[in-house]
């Protein structure tokens, strides 16, 4: 009673929160429920549940600020959600990935086996990380987050199962980061002294402070996606269901991982420019910038080619934030905000291509933009926004990125340069490769457009990137820059960039790019072959073939590690083992065996024990008198 | 005088209720149980628990004994199984050490204390007495009753319904 | 309403004895089971009801009486329910109704029989819930006993009659002993209602008791331990559940031999020996024994309801050492136990009646497999296992953590310890259980059966559900017993 009565609201509409969470959730185990013959209602439901959060989400953008508070269990254990601008927006943008992938999925999952799974993981994704998003509390928060784990790992078992490597592999590599996580809130909390997160604010960064931002920033950028976390998505890739792509390692877990990265740098502790910790999550941002896509760029294959882009996207993002400067931040968020336009539209187009020819091998595929022109524009729109030219949205944010990491030092800058040209290089490649060039498919290939389902949010996606490109003002100016006005103050981060000298030097890494490109065509001869120059160059060859064979792959590092620890604790357990297995097992059983035994089925024998039970009472009462 | 006969039933109760647990036939031994609750309703009596010793006498050694004794022979269940012969000695064993605890804790317990009921509670009458009973005891008439109907329900289950002896 | 709803608990029963008798006899089967499920049905509801006004009007209990003025100059017979009854007249009404749901598709053509002993045995519990006296609380404990040996004896087969034997005798020991407790009690205080007992003992707190009370006090743990089937006193109980029928079992192991001492038990040491700890002492002693005992024993069985009743003389030690603890927190997690108990227990039987109903066995030798015939019964015995075990978040974990933080607390870190190490063999049991039936390779001539008939799986179904919604809301639960600062 008093439970309930103590419900702390403030402001409307607290009932939204419980609409994002509670409604996909239904809705998921009804799509587990309909049979796989009704198809439609399956569907319908997948639906039904991303257009509900969609409107709810809209309801949640608009709404100024709420707070709820559940009284749920004792050690400041509650059930506190808290609606403000930011986390509202992180909805708002994850229920638009929702819904547009789901329509998507819809069209592609049609009479597959799997449907209802996927479907049902679909809806307890979204509903999971709506939670994650509003949790003011962070016990509620890890809950959400730590269920995420499970949906991810179901996601990539449903194709898998005789062989779940795929989905152990990301469960560990997500599991290390979210423990890393689990650890720093620890720290944290120990540090503030309250479980609530809008009462930790600006924590500094020195003593436990150090290991506490280092071991939740590092829970974030793992959730993201981003070096040491990264080298399963590459294989889910290959392995999920195409619906898993763009949803998860494309969009949400970008903007689950950034936002929390965001929360931890700005709000929890104060991170500030030019420090150690500063610097350390530059590095880990331009490392992760240049390996994976050092790794994209000799792919044959368009959809682990756009995992590793997805891991090296996330470097610029956790560059930017890193960088602990306001241009840097409002450069990583309006970055965070494209990367998932033009990353989910391009997974989109990958699977659109093997919607119809049944792979996304560029070895089997070429000049498609013939067959699968709205594919093939949409394609290109992404790749170019990915790639930075300008007017679409990446050039925007990496510009602000670049001017950033050139202020906090040009090792940085240049880092982020050689990113943009391998990035730009890779994607001329590919698009070359897939959409123009000889015409080429599997022989069961079907050869026309995909249906106008997965043609409309390709569409829309690639529409947005030229919106937010062109009109940059809607993102920077209105959503981002009054967020965080506090930091970004009177500057003003729209329009066209500041720096020409920045733009000038942009343009050039691009037109080498293309000229790199035109010069590998001309050696090998065809598109694929683009960028076999650098893949077979004297040193980088080695090194390329050890990372193909994974042996820079950080999880199979720890599965060594792990395997010569399992082989210490075998010993050890061998012999405690003997004294559970074998001797306490022997002790009970000869025990409980005799008590059968007694147990005779003869009432005089129960009369006896009863009388001896008097007796050890009266005993007992003499001893405590 | 009331003093000895307590003390007699009870030294009669004890030996019924060790002989209860000699007899090898469950008939023999339940028989011997009756006998002892019969005599513990007679100490209740002599103790001035009239109600609880009419009770005692109605429930635990009429009815229900009654009913049972008459099921289990009428059904030949009493040949227990042969463990209950090869256990007979262990439970002579057994025997004289509860006689002689259940002796001393009596002894025990006679030499030190007063039977009488506490003077407050000693209705004055007998017809205050049977006013406080039945003013006091609506539940436990109530309870006679529903005892009554088990009783006619048990008798009901184990002799009229013979169908799969 | 209130009236209604407190005179349910005795009426109801007794209506539907006249109510079933009237019907022919031929056509009896049937409505008799459906006029069971309306009366449980309706013990439930009048339950919530009652809780529900205690909780509005902020009272403690509620007092009623059946056909008499309870306010008589001279005084007279009172019920009373107060929280702790109602939760365990609702545990009645459940239990009564996943009985009487085995009962529908096992009982055959015993069914008015059943129903007519079920609502006597009701009637006997629901007495025992809500007297205030220690002499009437003996004469329900009677009611329930008697109906309870007839039930067993219900097929009227030899294994049958033998099972309920046992029982009486063991019964009439007990009631011989709790009797001569209650007598030497009046004789020592002169009255046997609750509360003028416990004043009359309040008296002789600071003195030494009178050796005829201590004597009482023996003689009423030793009977009461009887009739709840503590270890060294538990003889019977094995026999009895594994002798009686599959929906008697259900009925047994669920609620009545925890109504009859468990209860009762509670009860006398909340409301008549009020902290006398050398009581408290002897029942924690005597709980933990159970405890061990208990899970000990139930490792070496061959038989499922064998084990299941041995696994309930050592739950019921986790009940009895709650309360033993002597403090308000112990109270409630006994009293939440009780309540656990009842569900998870009589799921386990409900999967026990639907294993032997399935296969015609309850030897554990002969099953194996199980899981892929019957999923239903197997996911549920899991719960109600994991839920025993004290595995979080299901209901089983909380309150026994509430009784072993109690037992801690009253400094007995060794009994809480004891405690704690026997969820081991709980788990052990358990495990041995689920292998021998449920998991491993389905054997040979398993192959055709098939799940439960539906009543069964519905009874299981319901009860699991209450194991894990009472798990996972029961967080609120300890907010709200944190802020009365209980814990």
């Amino acid at each position: 009673m008093s439970g309930l009565s103590s419900m702390i609201t403030s402001g409307n509409g607290a009932g939204l929160i419980w609409i994002m969470i509670i409604i996909p959730v239904i809705l998921a185990f009804l799509t587990l429920i309909i049979p796989k013959t009704a198809y439609i209602g399956r569907a319908i439901a997948l639906l039904v549940g991303v257009i509900f959060n969609f409107i709810a989400a809209i309801a949640v953008f608009s709404t100024q600020e709420i707070t709820m508070l559940l009284p749920w269990a004792n050690f400041e254990m509650n059930l506190a959600f808290r609606i403000y601008n930011f986390s509202g927006f992180i909805v708002l943008a994850i229920s638009v990935f929702a819904l547009l992938i789901a329509i998507y999925s819809v069209a592609f999952m049609r009479n597959k086996n799997e449907s209802g799974q996927v479907f049902f993981f679909y809806l307890l994704t979204v509903a999971l990380a709506n939670g994650a998003v509003l949790a003011n509390n962070f016990v509620i928060m890890l809950f959400f987050w730590e269920a995420l784990l499970v949906t991810l790992f179901g996601f990539l078992i449903i194709n898998q199962k005789k062989n779940v490597k795929t989905a152990v592999k990301a469960l560990v590599l997500s599991g290390t980061a979210d423990l890393l996580l689990m650890l720093g809130i620890a720290l944290t909390v120990y540090q503030a002294g309250t479980l609530s997160m809008d009462a930790i604010v600006d924590l500094p960064i020195s003593g436990i402070g150090v290991a506490g931002y280092i071991c939740l920033m590092l829970g974030a950028i793992g959730k993201a996606g981003s070096m040491p976390f990264h080298s399963w998505i590459p294989d889910a890739a290959n392995d999920a269901p195409l619906p898993f792509m763009p949803l998860l390692p494309g969009s949400m877990e970008k903007l689950l991982g950034i936002y929390l990265l965001v929360r931890v740098s700005y709000n929890f502790y104060n991170l500030q420019p030019e420090t150690g910790v500063s610097i350390a999550v530059m590095t880990i941002g331009a490392v992760t910038i240049i390996l994976a896509v050092a790794m994209a760029l000799i792919q044959k294959d368009m959809k682990r080619l756009l995992a590793y882009h997805a891991i090296s996207q996330v470097g610029y993002m956790i560059l930017g934030i890193g960088t602990a400067l306001p241009v840097g931040l409002i450069g990583g968020l309006y970055h965070m905000i494209n990367n998932a336009l033009y990353k989910s539209c391009l997974f989109l187009t990958a699977g659109s291509i093997e919607h119809r020819t049944g792979t996304t091998d560029l070895r089997k595929i070429g000049g498609l933009a013939k067959v699968m022109p709205v594919t093939a524009v949409c394609f290109i729109i992404a790749a170019l926004s990915i790639a930075g030219v300008p007017p679409f949205n990446g050039f925007f944010s990496k510009e602000l990125i670049f001017d950033a990491a050139l202020e906090s030092g040009w090792i940085f800058y240049a880092a982020a340069l050689l990113g943009a040209f391998m990035t730009a290089a890779s994607f001329l490649k590919m698009g070359h490769a897939a959409f123009f060039g000889k015409e080429n498919a599997p022989a069961d290939a079907v050869k026309k457009e995909s249906p106008p389902a997965m043609q409309l949010p390709m569409i829309i996606l690639a529409a947005g990137c030229i919106i937010f490109g062109v009109c940059n003002f809607i993102p920077v100016k209105l959503i981002f820059q009054p967020m965080f006005a506090d930091i970004v103050g009177s500057h003003n981060f729209a329009g066209w960039p500041h720096s020409a000298t920045l733009v000038l030097i942009s343009c050039i890494v691009l037109l080498i790019a293309v000229l790199n490109h035109i010069y590998g065509v001309k050696k090998t001869g065809q598109g694929l072959g683009a960028v076999d120059h650098i893949h077979y160059a004297p040193v980088l060859h080695s090194i390329y073939n050890g990372a193909e064979k994974r042996y820079f792959d950080p999880y199979e590092w720890l599965m060594i590690v792990v395997k010569i620890y399992a082989y210490i604790s075998f010993g050890i357990d061998r012999a405690i083992n003997w004294i559970y297995d074998v001797l306490l097992v022997k002790i009970v059983s000869f025990v409980s065996a005799r008590l059968r035994m007694a147990n005779n089925g003869s009432p005089a024998r129960y009369m006896v024990w009863s009388f001896s039970g008097v007796a050890f009472i009266v005993v007992l009462f003499i001893a405590l008198m | 005088m009331q003093q000895f006969f307590i003390v007699l039933c009870l030294v009669l109760m004890v030996l019924a209720g060790g002989a209860a647990v000699m007899f090898r036939s469950m008939l023999k031994s339940s028989i011997s149980l009756a006998v002892a609750s019969a005599l513990l309703a007679a100490v209740l009596f002599l103790m001035g628990a009239y109600w609880a010793s009419i009770f005692e006498l109605s429930v635990c050694s009429g009815l229900i004994t009654v009913v049972f004794v008459s099921a289990v022979s009428l059904t030949n269940t009493d040949r227990c199984s042969e463990v209950r012969v090869r256990e007979h000695k262990a439970r002579v064993a057994v025997l004289p050490a509860i006689l002689i605890f259940a002796g001393a804790a009596l002894l025990f317990i006679l030499f030190n204390s007063d039977f009488n009921i506490v003077a407050s509670a000693t209705p004055a009458s007998f017809s205050a007495f049977k006013e406080a009973l039945w003013s006091l005891r609506q539940a436990d008439i109530l309870g006679q009753i529903i005892v009554i109907l088990a009783g006619t329900f048990a008798v009901i289950v184990l002799f009229k319904e013979r169908d799969n002896i | 309403m209130i009236t209604f709803a407190t005179i349910s608990f005795l009426g109801l029963p007794l209506l539907a004895i006249l109510l079933l008798n009237i019907v022919r006899k031929e056509t009896g089967g049937t409505i008799s089971i459906n006029i069971g499920f309306v009366v449980s049905i309706i013990q439930m509801i009048a339950a919530v009801v009652c809780l529900s006004l205690l909780w509005l009007h902020g009272k403690d209990f509620i007092e009623f009486s059946l056909f008499w003025d309870m306010n008589a100059t001279l005084g007279s017979a009172r019920f009373s329910v107060d929280l702790f009854s109602l939760v365990v007249l609702f545990c009645i009404g459940m239990v009564s109704l996943a009985s009487l749901l085995t009962a529908k598709k096992t009982i055959g053509a015993k069914a008015l029989n059943y129903t007519n002993l079920l609502m006597v045995i009701m009637l006997g519990m629901n007495g025992i819930a809500v007297v205030t006296d220690l002499f009437s609380l003996y004469v329900f404990l009677e009611i329930t006993g008697i109906a309870s040996f007839v039930m067993i004896a219900l097929l009227h087969d030899k294994r049958g009659l033998e099972g309920a034997f046992k029982y009486l005798v063991m019964s009439a020991i007990a009631s011989a002993l709790i009797l001569g407790s209650l007598a030497l009690i009046f004789t020592q205080t002169g009255s046997l209602v609750y509360g003028d007992v416990a004043n009359a003992l309040a008296d002789w707190r600071n003195a030494q008791y009178a050796p005829l009370l201590v004597v009482a006090f023996v003689a009423f743990i030793a009977g009461f331990s009887i009739k709840a089937g503590i270890a060294p006193f538990h003889g019977w109980l094995p026999d009895a559940y594994q002798s009686a029928p599959a929906s008697v079992s259900v009925l047994l192991g669920g609620i009545v031999t925890k109504m009859a001492g468990v209860y009762a038990i509670i009860r006398v040491l909340n409301s008549v020996f009020v902290s006398m700890p050398m009581i408290n002492q002897t029942l924690l002693i005597l709980g933990l024994i159970s405890i061990v005992f208990g899970a000990v024993a139930a490792c070496g069985q061959r038989d499922f309801k064998r084990i299941l009743a041995y696994s309930s003389i050592s739950q019921i030690g986790y009940i009895i050492i709650g309360i033993a603890s002597g403090s308000l927190l112990g109270f409630v997690g006994a009293m939440l136990h009780f309540f656990n108990h009842a569900t998870f227990k009589t799921t386990l039987f409900v999967n026990s009646a639907a294993v032997e109903a399935q296969t015609g066995t309850t030897d554990i030798d002969q099953l194996g497999g199980l899981q892929a015939r019957m999923p239903v019964t197997a996911v549920s015995s899991i719960l109600a296992f994991l839920s025993m075990a004290g595995i979080p978040p299901l209901a089983g974990f909380w309150s026994k953590l509430l009784i072993i933080i109690a037992v801690w607390q009253s400094a007995s870190v060794a009994g809480g310890a004891i405690a704690l190490a026997a969820s081991i063999f709980t788990a052990a049991y358990f495990l041995i259980l689920q292998r021998k039936v449920f998991f491993g390779p389905l054997e040979d001539h398993l192959t055709e059966i098939t799940e439960a008939k539906g009543t069964i799986s519905l009874a299981a179904v319901l009860l699991s559900i209450v194991t894990v919604a009472f798990g996972v809301l029961f967080p609120v639960i300890l907010n709200f017993l944190h802020l009365q600062g209980i814990l």
